[in-house]
């Protein structure tokens, strides 16, 4: 399988799905987070993080997606997370993270689940 | 940049002049001579065209309606991103004091008019060639600095771990750091006050110059509350102030309290702490409560452990347990770090520690790499008994049945008598008495049985002129769970590559696909010995090992018997 090595964006109505690179470490989280940042100005509160293709976060990934899961709190939006695999899951339980995060087995019942929360914004 | 040899193609000139002749004819000029060329035809349109393309030098006129050369000059100058543009002022030769009101605004050089072609192009290029000389020397005059800076932090931060091996009541800690790049996020820390001693490892989120003033400043803070309260209060008040704080970091962290030969362990986001008794991780501590400034609502909560004599703690960063994947958290770091209890009681020094992770970090990819810490608190005082014998092959036989009767009853004989014998035998032959490189021309490679012919040497050896008769030590240490024999020797130390027993070939059965690992040894008889006992440990010098027999279950003791 090839190693995807961007961000992608995909906006279905309310939802806003960011689709994450093979790896999210210290040399693209400023992307990331440009991206992020992005979507916030934009008053998308609903957000899903797709780990598909995702092998490993560091540290300031999980610090950004933190950061981000407390904006989003405050504006009474959401985020969740899909298809976390190992490497992933793994520093996510190892920072109990795991247990703040909704994590969802697939991009499906995470578009299902979060699509039932209420949009703040308004926005579609 | 980088300007060794000057090439026109790479730099751009600006002629700004109202007449169009003279911008043409300047042009032309400058092209032939291989330069990217603008022109402007205003001191306007000029200030314009430098701020969209950035030009190189700037060939400006000094004698224009409007904005004239000089009054670009000054707007030039008084500007951050061109005031140490190159600019070339054209003045009129019949007009001098125009030359001296150019070189006070800040012109580099002058031509006067008719402007010499030659001359124009000669005077452009040393001022290219000058101008990118210096830019160079001052980026290289920073890089310089700001290294300099870096090694003077990192110096700074190394300066601020404890000193190890440290010793608090019958507790041993030793501890090491090594940073990704010159400075990072991680550190430990001891802290002794009349609540008893604490020890923690910090690992702030991210790497570099941010994490580590992070770090530094919780450092501090967890001093100080340390030293006035319990490891789950500090916690907690250290959480609510660094949640406050909007750095965008968080903090990682496991903590130790001792209390005799009872602990509480505390752990927010590292990987599990590990409790080593034996040759086995006996207990793990996970996380429990979230990385501390992440959340300000979260709680914490301590796990009370006692301990027995000889137990190890183990606390790592993850940058010691990432790159050796998901399954066994603190147990491939244990072993790599070579951590486990040892026969001499004894924990590595700081420098050997630090030694180690490094030569393990280096093994995983460099965007895997991270900073990395381990720590290692070991309550001391394992029961042991040592003796020395000369380093004769005579010496083999007495020495293995002082092993064997030290053993636990538990412990197989066999497997000590055949297992020590190898490794002993070894030890004299080639550590102690190094025949394999003193002697290797007495024995040929055609010799029917070399090892015989080595064993006939070492009884010669005494008697030749200049020999010296070294020792070999043994020591043995038992707990509930394992029993230690370790052999030192003076002499030549075991070259790394002949240490293990290496599994070189995976080989299939006809009809299933089974596995059958192949041992490869070179020299020391390593197969023999890793088939016979649990654990084979190597002193960092290679002039030791230590040989472990773990204790089997009860359940496979029973289903053996």
């Amino acid at each position: 399988m090839a190693i995807v090595e961007e961000f992608f964006v995909d906006q279905r109505d309310a939802l806003t799905i960011v689709a994450l690179p093979n790896r999210v470490d210290v040399s693209n989280t400023r992307s990331f987070v440009d991206i992020l940042q992005r979507e916030l100005d934009s008053e998308h509160w609903l957000l899903i993080f797709d780990f598909e293709q995702t092998q490993a976060i560091d540290s300031t990934a999980l610090g950004a997606m933190v950061q981000v899961f407390k904006t989003l709190r405050t504006q009474g939006g959401h985020l969740s997370l899909c298809n976390v695999g190992s490497g992933v899951r793994r520093v996510l339980a190892i920072t109990r993270v795991d247990r703040v995060f909704p994590i969802y087995d697939d991009l499906d019942a995470a578009v299902l689940a979060t699509g039932r929360h209420p949009n703040p914004s308004g926005n579609q | 940049m980088i300007i060794n040899s000057f090439v026109p193609e790479e730099h751009s000139i600006l002629v700004v002049d109202d007449t169009m002749a003279n911008r043409r004819l300047y042009g032309a000029l400058l092209r032939k001579s291989g330069f990217a060329v603008s022109t402007a035809g205003s001191g306007e349109e000029a200030l314009r065209l430098i701020d969209e393309s950035k030009p190189s030098l700037v060939v400006l006129d000094y004698m224009m309606p409007d904005m004239d050369g000089i009054a670009v000059l000054e707007r030039l100058r008084s500007n951050k991103r061109t005031e140490k543009l190159p600019v070339v002022m054209l003045t009129a030769s019949s007009a001098p004091d125009h030359v001296d009101a150019a070189l006070a605004a800040g012109a580099n050089d002058y031509i006067t008019k008719p402007v010499n072609g030659k001359l124009l192009v000669t005077r452009l290029c040393s001022m290219i060639q000058a101008s990118a000389h210096r830019y160079q020397t001052t980026h290289l005059q920073n890089t310089i600095n700001m290294l300099e800076d870096l090694r003077e932090a990192a110096r700074v931060q190394q300066s601020q771990l404890p000193s190890v091996p440290f010793r608090y009541q019958d507790w041993r800690i030793t501890g090491a750091v090594a940073p990704s790049g010159a400075i990072g996020g991680d550190l430990f820390d001891i802290v002794t006050s009349d609540n008893g001693c604490f020890t923690f490892l910090l690992d702030v989120s991210g790497h570099g110059t941010g994490s580590a003033l992070v770090a530094a400043e919780t450092r501090s803070e967890l001093h100080h509350l340390l030293r006035r309260g319990s490891l789950k209060s500090a916690v907690e008040t250290l959480n609510a102030h660094l949640s406050q704080r909007a750095t965008g970091k968080y903090c990682c962290l496991a903590g130790v309290h001792l209390l005799g030969n009872d602990v509480e362990i505390i752990n927010c986001g590292l990987p599990p702490v590990a409790i080593l008794r034996g040759g086995r991780i006996h207990q793990q501590v996970w996380g429990s409560g979230l990385p501390v400034g992440m959340f300000e609502e979260s709680s914490y909560e301590v796990t009370p452990l006692s301990l027995q004599r000889g137990d190890r703690i183990v606390l790592l960063s993850d940058g010691l347990t990432e790159p050796f994947g998901a399954t066994d958290d603190a147990q491939s770091a244990v072993e790599r770090l070579a951590l486990w209890p040892t026969v001499s009681d004894q924990l590595p020094s700081g420098e050997a520690l630090s030694s180690r992770i490094r030569t393990i970090t280096r093994e995983s990819a460099p965007e895997l790499r991270d900073d990395a810490t381990a720590v290692i608190l070991m309550l001391a005082g394992t029961v042991s008994e040592q003796l020395k014998y000369s380093a004769r092959p005579e010496s083999v036989p007495p020495a293995v049945r002082w092993v064997v009767d030290q053993r636990p009853d538990w412990a197989d004989p066999h497997a000590i008598d055949h297992g020590l014998t190898e490794a002993l035998t070894n030890a004299i032959l080639h550590g102690a008495l190094d025949l394999a490189s003193n002697m290797r021309d007495e024995v040929s490679s055609a010799d029917a049985d070399g090892y015989q012919r080595y064993l006939e040497l070492a009884a010669e050896l005494p008697q030749r002129p200049g020999f010296t008769d070294r020792q070999v030590e043994l020591q043995v240490a038992s707990n509930a769970d394992a029993f230690g024999i370790r052999i030192a020797w003076d002499g030549s130390p075991c070259p790394p590559e002949a240490r293990r027993a290496v599994i070189s070939d995976l080989t299939t059965t006809d009809s299933q696909v089974a596995i059958k690992p192949v041992l490869r040894t070179s020299g020391m008889g390593m197969h023999i010995i890793h088939a016979l006992f649990d654990r084979v440990v190597w002193d960092d010098d290679g002039k030791g090992m230590e040989l472990w027999l773990d204790r089997p279950d009860e359940s496979s003791q029973s289903t053996a018997g």
